[in-house]
């Protein structure tokens, strides 16, 4: 892993927090919820592949865990858009 | 006739197998638990589109400002956890041991704040059979907070008999915690998808 890969995982993933936090707080509209939805997918994902290290894992668990949240996501999405 | 140079720069070449992180059985009990929470947040996401105004009126007695330092908080935490992790893997069993204690105090702050949230909410009058939204708010917030205290405890354990040096090998100090590691960051990826949905679409 390369030197202070974590550190820029953590770093980008509050970023991401932050700008989905003063989106859903200041703008309202469909494309709001899209955008902040897409974030959490983004945010999920990069947890997935760095922090849980799914990325080096077996294919079908990286798979399995990135397919529960894009359901989780795209049901919200669906439900709410 | 290979030179040695040949044959190990053959073998760099060659793709490290895929290694599953963390023991099988812990796997099947997150994917279990993702399964459970896939149910719940799948019923929560169907609520908010069906009751759209009681959900509106719900999330603006919440407090919004709590649910962003909670994230903060496990998010910090599984920083902790993956780098705890990564100096196990470089035999450095004693900052495994310490990274695990900050992952698990974030995770008591993290408590903190959602307890308090609570006390402040039933101190305003709600509590589950408020509504339907309370309902939904209350079970899913306290099963996920449940899953953070078993979450600590993990931690604590496997962060405990890594210092009393009760890990035979180093092949199993990376089982156990990695396999620690991983349900937290699956308690942490839970939330991700939670905090949204109460403290964040408009």
């Amino acid at each position: 892993m390369k030197r202070f890969a974590l550190e820029i995982g953590l770093a980008g993933l509050l970023l991401l927090t932050l700008a989905a936090w003063l989106l859903g707080h200041n703008l309202a509209g469909t494309w709001v919820v899209g955008c902040v939805l897409a974030l959490t997918f983004v945010k999920g994902q990069w947890l997935i592949d760095q922090f849980m290290g799914l990325r080096q894992a077996p294919q079908w668990l990286r798979w399995i865990v990135s397919g529960w949240l894009l359901l989780v996501v795209g049901m919200t999405a669906l439900f709410n858009m | 006739m290979h030179s040695p140079e040949s044959v190990l720069s053959q073998a760099d070449s060659l793709e490290q197998p895929r290694q599953l992180p963390g023991d099988l059985a812990m796997w099947c009990f997150i994917l279990a638990e993702l399964l459970a929470f896939l149910l719940l947040l799948g019923s929560m996401a169907f609520a908010r589109g069906h009751w759209g105004e009681m959900f509106s009126t719900g999330i603006a007695t919440l407090h919004p400002e709590a649910g962003l330092i909670n994230t903060v908080f496990l998010l910090t935490g599984s920083y902790f956890a993956a780098r705890a992790v990564h100096r196990a893997q470089a035999g450095d069993h004693r900052a495994l041991v310490r990274g695990f204690i900050l992952a698990a105090a974030c995770g008591l702050l993290y408590v903190g704040v959602k307890v308090s949230e609570y006390g402040m909410l039933f101190a305003d009058g709600y509590n589950l059979r408020s509504s339907t939204f309370y309902f939904f708010y209350f079970f899913t917030t306290f099963f996920h907070m449940a899953h953070v205290l078993i979450g600590m405890l993990i931690l604590l354990v496997v962060a405990w008999r890594c210092r009393q040096g009760q890990y035979a090998n180093q092949e199993k100090v990376r089982m156990a915690s990695e396999s620690a590691a991983s349900y937290w960051h699956m308690v942490d990826l839970v939330w991700l998808v939670l905090f949204p949905l109460l403290y964040v679409l408009p």
